[in-house]
């Protein structure tokens, strides 16, 4: 049963706020106590000649903490769903614990995504340094993949909430393997839109922003029958426009 | 413009010396022989509610062992005549505009529905105008629940039997596959009935209504709130449960080959002329729900707005061969007169607006009134006053341990019960008072996949009744592929009842319910039903 409206409420606003605490620490960045991937061109320079030389400078594991970050702020918002959904099904003091097991397997999953996709930047950084043919190459490589029907098969498995055990050992092992499973169908679905900002020689904060809107908004669509579509989803949009004009009628009737 | 009035289809006996019933076949002639590339002709109509065309669409080969259900495919469809050019659909704009539409297990059931009929009325009234029929032609209704004739009323009306019209023409309201005679009414296993029509809540929400027969045995006359994402039918309402998909599953029927006919299907439903009556039958149960029954609509905006609240399309019908759409909210028809239509106002009643037809007096099950559980748990006070609470809290108490597969015959589900939820449960009942309702209990089957639409499951707690359900939209619930995500669908029943009677025979102390589940018809060789979990949930009050 889901849960009541309030309590849908305060879900979305505790995942909300944790997303807008990872996106003002993305962004602002304080210190630089974070070694942002997305960073290491300029940390690097022109002089950056060698894989050591980038490496020393961008240490492997501050990038994967900056990708986890980065993955958490933009992907958390869409957790929403599943999140309401697998506390409605647990047990009340199972709630926390399978939440937290369901996006611990989901982030697991993009942290390892994360791995490929640093390693690959790093080795193009070194073979192209400060080039735009990458970002070209993987330009079309993400538009291709985005109007792909595998793009769009991951996209409609990513609907699928799994029914959890109830009870024993099999009830934690139930929701981390949703967090994983969930997590595969996003990674097939926001590998090419993730990797895209981080190859972005200048501009990568802005595009993290339109990156995150697009999943979001195609994260909304409905599932379709997978095929090769030429679309731009606008679901997001709508969604924000109308659901700001509910929200103002509302207040006006209650004052 | 005039008031138009709906009447009952059962006039003149339901015979084609039915004025209503006559020139809507000869409006039909003239929808049908159109191609299904125009947006007014009766197969273009019918994809709105849903269709098995599309390429995304259609239902593919069954691998080795599994049920093949290619019969539902459009092409395969007897009824569908060769003018209808099935090989040219229409522009994708159109379709993407207009098809599959159909709103199931949420709480725009009723407004869409409305919007659709209304739209389909006005495009039929032109058609027999320029037959030279009556001006004032409406939407005739079969009320199958109707007992004036000794329940005769309840067999499909003769008209969309015959072979031919007195013209001699072929008869467009006689369907092949449709294997169903009526239906059959009444408050037991396997049967529709209007009980529904005595709840006083369209839905939970922002505004608590007063206490009394709300939705103490189902779930809302309407349905839940409906929000992002709506797999499932949890949300689904009473008035769509029983009778709108009974009904379905009735006329629908299966053949000989345990083939469900054209009505048992959500995607060939509308193909079937009696579907638009039905529909204006649940239409005119809403509608007297709202003026007889004085029951308010939903005035959350949410609701108003429709799934364009949550940035889902419009509602939108076409109005003419270009596919000019009409987009409506459920607000626009949350009435049938000075409802807004295409910037207009259109209004139309039913000659019939009783309440209900067949429970006719408020059903004796205690729990359809609070007032009655509260004298049966013995608990004095004033019951008029009492406000249903805002914040009702929802918790799992219990489930089955892993999946349950259903042969014909009945299926025994054992749901173990968390003791300390539990014991929440128990506790609201020994403390209850008319400031401190006692929870409800609702039982749910979770993940509910298979494919025989037409099918019912009967569902018993502790061996005491609860409810029969039809599986109507089982298939497409069950598959992974177009707007689906294949979950299957979730059944929710009130067993308040059965928990307080528990507590009176002070049983309560238990670590297990019983849950036996009926498949009312034979499952034929390779189809099964499964379920994921059988779940008990407590709602505090
Ligand atoms: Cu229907």
């Amino acid at each position: 049963m889901k849960p009541s409206r309030s309590k849908r409420l305060a879900i979305s606003l505790t995942i909300i706020g944790t997303s807008v605490f990872a996106w003002v620490l993305l962004l602002v960045n304080p210190g630089h106590i974070l070694g942002i991937v997305h960073c290491h061109i300029s940390d690097s320079g022109p002089s950056a000649a060698s894989f050591q030389m980038l490496l020393a400078m961008n240490p492997f594991s501050s990038q994967l903490a900056g990708w986890g970050l980065m993955v958490v702020a933009m992907m958390l918002p869409k957790l929403i769903l599943p999140i309401q959904d697998i506390y409605g099904q647990v047990f009340k003091h199972q709630r926390l614990i399978s939440v937290l097991l369901f996006v611990l397997g989901y982030i697991g999953v993009w942290i390892v995504a994360g791995v490929f996709i640093i390693t690959a930047t790093l080795v193009i950084n070194v073979i192209l340094p400060k080039s735009y043919i990458p970002i070209a190459v993987i330009g079309i490589i993400t538009l291709v993949w985005q109007f792909s029907p595998i793009k769009q098969r991951c996209l409609n498995r990513g609907h699928v909430h799994k029914r959890l055990s109830a009870f024993g050992w099999k009830a934690y092992a139930d929701v981390l393997v949703f967090g994983v499973v969930h997590g595969l169908w996003c990674v097939g679905s926001g590998w090419a839109l993730m990797w895209f900002p981080m190859i972005l020689p200048a501009g990568h904060n802005f595009a993290m922003v339109i990156v995150t809107f697009i999943m979001m908004s195609e994260h909304l669509e409905h599932p379709r029958f997978p095929g090769w579509h030429i679309y731009f989803s606008s679901k997001l949009a709508r969604t924000i426009f109308t659901r700001t004009q509910i929200i103002i009628k509302r207040t006006l009737q209650f004052n | 413009m005039p008031t138009f009035t709906r009447k009952n289809a059962w006039n003149q006996n339901g015979t084609l010396d039915n004025p209503d019933l006559l020139w809507y076949a000869k409006a039909l002639q003239v929808m049908q022989a159109r191609p299904i590339a125009d947006p007014t002709s009766w197969w273009f109509y019918a994809a709105i509610h849903g269709e098995y065309l599309l390429p995304g669409n259609t239902l593919p080969k069954p691998g080795p062992g599994q049920p093949d259900y290619r019969y539902l495919n459009w092409v395969n469809i007897k009824y569908i005549p060769v003018g209808a050019h099935l090989s040219t659909v229409p522009k994708k704009k159109l379709t993407d505009l207009f098809w599959d539409q159909c709103q199931h297990a949420t709480w725009y059931f009723t407004p869409w529905h409305r919007g659709y009929l209304v739209a389909l009325e006005n495009l039929i009234r032109k058609i027999i105008v320029g037959l030279n029929g009556p001006a004032d032609w409406a939407l005739p209704y079969w009320n199958y629940m109707n007992q004036a004739n000794s329940g005769a009323q309840s067999d499909i009306p003769p008209a969309f039997t015959e072979q031919h019209l007195p013209d001699g023409s072929a008869n467009p309201l006689l369907v092949a596959e449709r294997y169903g005679s009526g239906v059959t009414v009444g408050n037991g296993r396997r049967q529709a009935n209007d009980e529904c029509q005595w709840d006083t809540i369209y839905t939970e929400g922002a505004n608590p209504g007063a206490a009394g027969p709300g939705d103490l045995t189902g779930y809302y006359y309407g349905g839940g709130e409906t929000g992002f994402n709506h797999a499932g039918g949890e949300e689904t309402g009473d008035l769509e449960s029983n009778p709108h998909n009974a009904v379905h599953g009735m006329v629908g029927g299966n053949n000989k080959a345990k083939q469900a006919g054209l009505m048992g299907v959500p995607n060939t439903a509308a193909l079937d002329p009696i579907f638009y009556l039905h529909h204006a039958n649940i239409d005119r149960m809403w509608a007297a729900w709202n003026e007889t029954g004085k029951n308010p609509n939903p005035t959350d905006a949410n609701w108003q707005t429709g799934p364009a609240a949550h940035g889902n399309s419009r509602f939108a019908m076409p109005l003419d061969v270009n596919g000019t759409a009409w987009y409506y909210k459920p607000k626009d028809v949350s009435t049938t007169i000075g409802l807004a239509y295409n910037g207009t106002t259109y209004a139309y009643t039913y000659d019939d607006l009783a309440l209900a037809s067949f429970d006719t007096k408020q059903p004796a099950r205690p729990l359809m009134n609070l007032a009655a559980r509260l004298t049966r748990l013995n608990i004095a006070g004033d019951v008029k006053n009492i406000k249903m609470a805002n914040k009702k809290e929802r918790e799992l108490v219990g489930a089955s341990q892993g999946s349950i597969t259903l042969k014909s015959n009945e299926t025994n589900a054992n749901v173990q019960l968390k003791t300390a939820a539990w014991k929440s449960v128990s506790n609201s009942l020994l403390q209850a008072s008319v400031t401190n309702i006692p929870d409800e209990v609702f039982l749910q089957l979770e993940g509910v996949k298979g494919g025989n639409d037409v099918n019912f499951l009967s569902v018993y707690v502790n061996d005491e009744f609860v409810k029969s359900v039809s599986l109507f939209g089982l298939l497409n619930a069950s598959m992974q592929q177009g707007a689906s995500s294949g979950q299957g669908l979730t059944f929710k029943f009130n067993i308040t009842n059965i928990v307080d009677n528990l507590h009176l025979s002070h049983n309560i102390d238990i670590n297990s319910l019983n849950v036996k589940i009926k498949v009312e018809d034979e499952l034929p060789g390779e189809e099964q039903i499964t379920i994921d979990r059988v779940s008990v949930y407590r709602v505090s009050q």
